[in-house]
């Protein structure tokens, strides 16, 4: 389970978001939900981001979109293994934004869930 | 007047504030000496552990004219400065106390006057609150300048006594204290009194030094702090030692390879520490600086050696200085060379302490090194399995996957490194020196031994700069935090 300052964290970052969002926990990842798309297919999606081992020291990401996702292969990035969280099946999506993936060097002092939205929200919209 | 004790049944707190805070408080509470007293509200954060509490002053809010009334002896605050507290509170989420004089000769005890003070603040501050948490420190300064504090605090229903002051400084880190001193000074330290002087070689007694690494550059650190004195020790680190540590570990002998498993690294230490001075007190955790139950013990400390050499501890220690006002002196090292010839051994010394710069600020911190330092073993395995898998897609690598280069590093270096943090810790823990620079770096192989020394000041609005003494108060602005997969730290007993 999450550490508790990395929860405080995390839940406060999520207050940020005009999005909607929720903190699981173990496994440990941030839903967002109702993402919007543009690539076809589905208007909005769902989108797990995992928090990793050492947040927020360790930075965010890849990105998993529901298994049954038609936008998988649309979005940029290899399509990786499947997941359970919770109650549902995600697939992994090589998705780096601050990995070498055009994104700004990881800061945790600037960035968190409630700036890594907007990578989502780009992926979503990249052919 | 009358004047009553502390609650025997009232817990230890330590207070921690920064020498400008300090200067400040008592320009303040002494200017109407020595017959009058003074008051002034105080902004603190706090961190609470199953022993005892720690309260970080992050700064004093000043009265301003008409705030108190000055035509009186004793304390008496006006409704406006109240108020002006009262709306601190509501948009902080740290805590509003009262610090004030007693005349001089006056104990610093609370007086039945200071009670109703203290019952009325308690009550006053919790509604405007998110925890009903509230401090009252009373100060004095005798004839001779020497400075006494008591202080009282409840969190909650529980009640604090304090029992000790550290007020950190650039020159120094000072502990004022109510706990006895240790005065049995080992013969062994003449050189030492005759050099720097008897409050100085008191001073070292009397204290806490955190070493966190007890390995190449933290075992020798540890040695020479030793031999130099200081009483009390807690040690921290998670491994266990590798017959390789023999070449640099201070402590590490061939018999402890003997039998596996072979001894944790706190263990050895602990170990050599007390052969040198049996009266020292140590605590040995396994464990990690970022762990909450070690960083319970860091906040009472009185300085910190980082010597971990890793990017995230890096952050870490510096975490610890501007949230709870604990200073440290990381030092990390790196050997460079080829086929035999080594043309680099590179010595580095940062100060890390309430208003310097953070890690981020001097820019020390690698990311994906960071990453790479706290994710566990399968993770690593997963991300190498697609990194191979990215190549022979024709695709690159790095983002799944980039090896981190270890640092091989020597005996011979790891010593000298390790006895210049220790010896900077003592020139900052009894005044008598400091470091040429807040961050050094230096190679003992190249010309002039190839010194950079600079002071930097934090980016603007880095939390280094904005959250200085906001304690566990923080927590939603953390830079590191401990993974969960490593294992709960332990306090070995002996």
């Amino acid at each position: 389970m999450v550490n508790s300052e990395a929860k405080a964290r995390i839940l406060s970052e999520l207050s940020l978001l005009s999005w909607s969002a929720q903190l699981l926990e173990s496994p440990d990842a941030v839903i967002y939900t109702g993402l919007p798309s543009t690539l076809g297919l589905v208007e909005r999606t769902d989108v797990l981001v995992p928090v990793p081992s050492g947040y927020p020291q360790a930075m965010l990401d890849y990105a998993f979109l529901p298994s049954d996702s038609p936008l998988k292969g649309r979005v940029p990035g290899a399509v990786q293994e499947n997941v359970q969280f919770g109650d549902r099946a995600w697939t992994r999506v090589s998705y780096h934004p601050h990995n070498g993936g055009g994104g700004p060097t990881w800061d945790p002092r600037i960035h968190g869930f409630h700036t890594y939205v907007d990578e989502v929200l780009a992926w979503l919209t990249k052919q | 007047m009358a004047y009553k004790t502390v609650k025997d049944n009232a817990r230890p707190a330590i207070v921690r504030m920064t020498g400008t805070v300090r200067t400040q408080m008592e320009s303040l509470l002494f200017s109407r000496y020595p017959t009058k007293e003074w008051a002034t509200f105080i902004v603190f954060g706090v961190h609470e552990s199953a022993q005892e509490c720690v309260i970080t002053i992050a700064d004093v809010l000043a009265p301003r004219p008409g705030d108190l009334n000055p035509d009186i002896p004793i304390v008496e605050f006006h409704e406006q400065y109240r108020v002006r507290a009262a709306m601190f509170l509501r948009t902080s989420d740290i805590f509003i106390g009262v610090i004030h004089s007693h005349p001089q000769g006056v104990p610093v005890l609370p007086s039945s006057l200071d009670d109703d003070m203290d019952d009325y603040y308690r009550d006053y501050f919790s509604g405007f609150s998110k925890a009903r948490i509230y401090f009252s420190l009373i100060v004095s300064m005798d004839r001779n300048g020497n400075f006494s504090l008591s202080g009282r605090g409840w969190i909650e229903g529980r009640i604090y006594a304090v029992q000790e002051l550290i007020t950190v400084s650039p020159s120094q880190i000072k502990r004022d204290s109510k706990v006895p001193k240790r005065i049995n000074d080992p013969e062994y330290r003449e050189r030492l009194r005759r050099l720097y002087g008897e409050p100085a070689a008191t001073r070292l007694l009397n204290s806490t030094v955190v070493i966190a690494g007890c390995s190449g550059t933290g075992a020798p650190a540890a040695n020479v702090l030793a031999r130099a004195g200081v009483g009390r020790f807690i040690l921290v680190d998670p491994e266990r030692l590798e017959k390789s540590n023999l070449e640099r570990v201070h402590g590490s002998y061939a018999k402890h390879f003997v039998e596996e498993p072979y001894p944790f690294k706190v263990e050895t230490l602990r170990e050599l520490i007390l052969r040198i001075n049996p009266a020292a007190e140590v605590i040995a955790i396994v464990g990690n600086i970022v762990q909450p139950l070690v960083r319970d013990h860091i906040v009472t400390a009185d300085l910190l050696l980082c010597c971990t050499d890793t990017n995230y501890s890096r952050v870490a220690a510096a975490e610890l200085a501007f949230r709870y006002l604990v200073p440290s002196l990381d030092v990390g090292v790196l050997l460079e060379g080829q086929e035999g010839a080594v043309n680099h051994e590179v010595g580095q010394i940062t100060v890390y302490a309430p208003g310097l710069p953070c890690a981020y600020c001097l820019d020390l911190v690698d990311p994906w090194a960071a990453a790479v330092e706290l994710m566990p073993e399968e993770e690593k395995k997963r991300r190498r399995e697609e990194a191979w898998a990215a190549v022979e897609r024709g695709e690159v690598a790095a983002p799944y996957w980039r090896d981190v280069p270890g640092l091989p590093t020597v005996g011979h270096f790891t010593s000298l490194a390790g006895a210049m943090v220790a010896s900077y810790g003592i020139g900052w823990l009894t005044g008598t020196f400091s470091p040429p620079r807040n961050f050094i770096q230096f190679d003992i192989l190249s010309q002039n031994f190839g010194f950079v020394g600079f002071d930097a000041r934090s980016k603007p609005g880095c939390y280094c700069e904005t959250l200085i003494g906001h304690s566990a108060q923080a927590a939603a602005y953390t830079l590191v935090a401990a993974p969960e997969h490593w294992p709960e730290p332990r306090i070995l007993n002996f």
